[in-house]
């Protein structure tokens, strides 16, 4: 090996050195990642795609573990009361009202404190009719209350 | 001419970033490498080999198809590599009697105040004398050695990658490998004792 030689692979050895130290990969695929990748739109992106997720997961959960009640137009189901007029006391005292297919009349006018069913799901709701307020109370039974056809 | 990046090259001009990263990714250690045996300095070189690959991609709608892409991207790294030392720090001689060269440019001479070559005969030491003494030859003398020893490249390929004459490549190569002997055994290197 002559001196020009000698001097060829020393150079070749630092520079080997270097190539090998400079953890090069790492800094080719950020590289490449930050500037010739298509990002995917915007839904798929995991930034986006995680949190999204993981707000799904989180609604999904609560939907499941309180199903019930469900207010239907903007009326609670508990502690609901009927509209009574200010001026006049309310006659009828405390009355459980039962199951029934029918409609139920009550005397006078009263309030209702709460409503629930061991069937299903109740829906109460009020609308006049000839100028009687009308309290409908619906319950929905769940499957196994439903009649066996 | 017979390219073999042709294919990714032809896509690349039509905006396909994919085959693009996929001449990035073929090219990137050696784009390094070129950067880092001129500029010396890891950061350095890494930011001005990525320059140089967005460059090419900016520029490469305008690329003919003249020479293979290797040679073009080389040579976009090499002028990015030297115009980055150019800009780092003017070359300064620290001997007056050593100013002239073939290439009529001034390179730094170091005064040899270490300890003899038996104090530094080890490997690693060896190799540190080498990296010093490279650092004293003029980024143009470092891009051609680095082509030349690292790259392997030919005189023709040299020539053309820098669009030099092949008699100013040969002589360049010739200088630079001299200039790091007298260098190295300023410093107290004895090339004849390493051979033995």
């Amino acid at each position: 090996m002559n001196q020009d030689e000698l001097i060829g692979k020393l150079y070749r050895e630092m520079i080997r050195e270097e190539i090998d130290a400079a953890d090069l990969e790492t800094e080719k695929k950020r590289f490449i990642e930050a500037n010739f990748q298509d990002r995917p739109v915007l839904f798929f992106r995991p930034d986006f795609m995680v949190p999204a997720l993981m707000f799904c997961a989180v609604f999904m959960l609560f939907v499941r573990i309180w199903p019930q009640p469900v207010p239907v137009a903007g009326l609670p189901v508990e502690g609901f009361h009927a509209a009574v007029p200010a001026a006049e006391p309310a006659v009828a005292p405390v009355v459980s009202v039962g199951e029934s297919q029918g409609p139920q009349v009550l005397p006078g006018q009263v309030t209702v404190e709460r409503v629930a069913s061991d069937a299903g799901m109740p829906v109460v709701y009020q609308r006049t009719v000839n100028n009687v307020p009308v309290t409908v109370i619906w319950v929905f039974p769940r499957q196994e209350f439903l009649p066996i056809p | 001419m017979n390219d073999p990046d042709a294919g990714l090259v032809s896509r690349s001009r039509e905006g396909d970033k994919a085959a693009f990263s996929k001449l990035v990714s073929s090219y990137y250690e050696m784009v390094y490498a070129v950067c880092y045996g001129v500029l010396r300095n890891r950061e350095a070189a890494r930011d001005t080999a990525q320059e140089a690959f967005m460059k090419a991609w900016r520029e490469i709608s305008r690329f003919k198809g003249d020479s293979k892409f290797k040679t073009w991207i080389y040579r976009i790294a090499m002028n990015a590599a030297i115009d980055a030392v150019r800009r780092r720090r003017p070359q300064v001689s620290l001997d007056a009697t050593d100013v002239s060269d073939e290439e009529g440019q001034a390179p730094v001479i170091i005064s040899d105040d270490r300890p003899g070559p038996r104090e530094e005969a080890s490997k690693d030491e060896l190799k540190q004398m080498m990296a010093r003494a490279v650092e004293q030859l003029s980024p143009d003398h470092r891009a051609i050695l680095v082509l030349r020893e690292w790259q392997g490249l030919s005189y023709e390929e040299i020539a053309e990658t820098l669009e030099l004459e092949m008699g100013t490549v040969m002589s360049r190569i010739h200088y630079a490998k001299k200039k790091l002997g007298e260098v190295l055994q300023r410093m107290g290197f004895n090339p004849r004792e390493a051979m033995r």
